[in-house]
């Protein structure tokens, strides 16, 4: 086993800081810290970092900022954010509304007579769940969210839809997750959320930020409307609240 | 001058806008996106003293028809498809001057993959997040964020200089190509999942080009590049251009400019920043072997290229005798004994036995 935090070359101009080899609330959290400690030294030549499950990927131009100073910002920055004390973790909590069931949760009844409980009760897991951002990837705004309850994992559909809409809310085996474009997919859609996971004319262009958490609310089709009128006249914000989750 | 200046016939294989790439939003999943052949788009800009990262057109394989609709000039970078003009072949790396009507093909590859079209202040289209690349996964950039389709309109931007036919630089602006092509690679970040055997085989054979491959990813046949454990799952991270995974298949995929942000299958190595043009201009069926270098030797070759490109000089042609004048108060170009202010217009002038086009064109 190799000792962690540990520094490794991505080419000759990125450098991947991995913090363990597991999918891990703690080790997750660890790599966020640090992005966030890193990031506030505003280094001339970093060109961005990317937080994803257990590591971070910093890209630079090694003939503006030479390895050795990047390595040893990096072990700085790593020693910061290991002395963060918890409550110093500004992660937020987004709430986001959901219309579960119908037509827009096509697969609801599958999940539950998979997993023999009823809709309500699939409804009611679901929406209980806080789940960790752990990254996001594959698409853009793509979350991949941990900690979706056992109870209601229900493997992927033998055939992928050919389209699923975007901000369809779906559970592939135990995760869970919200298309963010349209796309094909093969999850299973319980319901649907309005909130807009990618808009390339917004800043910044995906609201939720990766290390963040989201948890689900279920409201009736009368609320889901109000608020996709509230979305398209840019007065709607996703419900957030500060919390080390 | 800015506006519309081409109507593209027949996008080929694949048209797309492209530049230097979309920066900063990975984290959000958003990819990098822009010219596979970085290289060939800055050359291509510093021919027609355009920005270095400014948006070019670039034109896969072949199969490509275009047709002018306003002079304006035109530069071609990157591989050879055979370009002609009204049937006459043109060169890469040279400044051309266009008139409406004039029409411009690439058929097909000559040598390398993928060719530039610049445009004087580059191609003008709708910026994304900073960018005008094209990225069809999320449908962003370019033209509504899809390739270029028969019919689409481009625009030029604001020459920053007089154009002038028969410029060049005095750089090579197509890479030379070899057989099997020599790619220097870093290894890592996952070197350690694989077994010493599966090392060798990486570095000391050779492997193909598949046709299987696109902006997203050179996807490669060869021998079985062995895991550790038989393991080609890791915890999924962060890839960058020129990340080469071994997938379930042990076969190897390099990254390119369209490829996701994040990655499941091991990273054996990073293709070194100067090398990934060879990757982009590499056709299905081309050879290449992986040479493993130091990430000291790799920098030094990315300074040395930066040396080099920033010593290039843009070579005005020879133009003996010839007299262009050129008032830019005035806004006015012209030639002795033609005015040209209105209309775009065309000459052969005969200078010592050679025939040369000179086109007049307006500048607002």
């Amino acid at each position: 086993m190799p000792d962690y935090p540990r520094i490794l070359n991505a080419g000759d101009s990125a450098l991947v800081v991995e913090f363990g080899d597991a999918v891990d609330a703690a080790i997750n959290q660890s790599v966020y810290n640090f992005s966030a400690a890193l990031e506030s030294d505003a280094l001339p030549g970093v060109r961005e970092i990317i937080p994803t499950y257990r590591s971070a990927l910093v890209n630079f131009d090694p003939l503006v900022i030479t390895h050795v100073e990047i390595e040893e910002a990096i072990d700085r920055a790593i020693s910061r954010a290991t002395a963060l004390d918890t409550d110093e973790r500004r992660s937020l909590t987004f709430t986001l509304p959901v219309l579960y069931g119908g037509d827009d949760g096509p697969d609801l009844a599958r999940v539950a007579e998979h997993n023999s409980i009823r809709p309500e009760d699939v409804v009611r897991i679901h929406t209980s769940g806080v789940y960790r951002v752990f990254m996001l990837g594959f698409l853009p705004g793509f979350p991949y969210l941990g900690g979706m309850d056992e109870r209601i994992a229900t493997p992927r559909l033998a055939t992928p839809r050919i389209s699923v809409p975007a901000g369809a809310v779906g559970i592939a085996e135990s995760q869970t997750g919200v298309y963010p474009m349209d796309s094909p997919g093969g999850w299973n859609l319980i319901g649907l959320t309005p909130v807009q996971f990618f808009d390339p004319n917004a800043a910044p262009p995906v609201p939720i930020q990766p290390g963040s958490f989201i948890r689900f609310e279920s409201k009736a089709a009368a609320e889901i409307e109000e608020i996709r009128q509230q979305i398209s006249d840019g007065t709607y914000e996703i419900p957030a609240e500060g919390s080390s989750g | 001058m800015t506006g519309k200046v081409l109507n593209i016939e027949a996008p080929g294989l694949m048209s797309t806008i492209q530049d230097v790439g979309r920066f900063g939003y990975q984290r959000f999943g958003i990819s990098t996106s822009g010219a596979s052949d970085q290289g060939a788009l800055r050359l291509g800009n510093l021919l027609l003293g355009n920005d270095a990262g400014a948006a070019a057109v670039e034109i896969t394989f072949g199969g490509f028809a275009a047709v002018f609709t306003a002079a304006t000039a035109f530069a071609l970078s990157g591989g050879d498809l055979s370009p002609t003009l009204n049937g006459t072949p043109v060169a890469t790396g040279v400044v051309y001057m266009a008139v409406a009507n004039d029409r411009l093909t690439m058929a097909a590859p000559v040598s390398g993959f993928r060719s530039y079209l610049h445009l004087p202040g580059g191609v003008v289209c709708e910026q994304v997040l900073g960018s005008a690349a094209t990225y069809q996964p999320a449908h962003i950039g370019g033209i509504d964020g899809r390739a270029l389709i028969a019919g689409d309109e481009l625009a030029a931007g604001e020459p920053s200089r007089v154009m002038m036919a028969g410029t060049t630089l005095d750089f090579p602006v197509t890479p030379p190509a070899q057989t099997p092509q020599p790619v220097r690679v870093l290894l890592g970040p996952q070197d350690d999942h694989f077994t010493a055997r599966g090392i060798r085989t990486f570095l000391d054979e050779i492997f193909t080009v598949t046709d299987r491959s696109n902006r997203q990813g050179v996807r490669l046949d060869g021998p079985e590049v062995e895991a550790e454990g038989d393991s080609y799952d890791i915890v999924s991270d962060a890839v960058v251009t020129g990340s080469i995974q071994i997938p379930g298949d042990r076969k190897p995929i390099i990254l390119m400019s369209d490829r996701q942000t994040t990655g499941g299958y091991p990273k054996i190595a990073v293709v070194v920043t100067v090398d990934l043009p060879l990757i982009a201009q590499a056709a299905p069926s081309a050879q290449i072997q992986f040479v493993a270098i130091s990430r000291e030797d790799a920098v030094a070759l990315l300074g040395e290229q930066e040396v080099a490109i920033n010593n290039i000089s843009v070579v005005a042609p020879d133009l003996r005798e010839l007299v262009l004048t050129v008032d830019l108060e005035a806004h006015h170009v012209g030639v002795p004994g033609h005015r040209g202010e209105q209309q775009a217009s065309r000459f052969q002038i005969e200078l010592d036995g050679n025939r040369h086009t000179v086109a007049i064109e307006n500048i607002e």
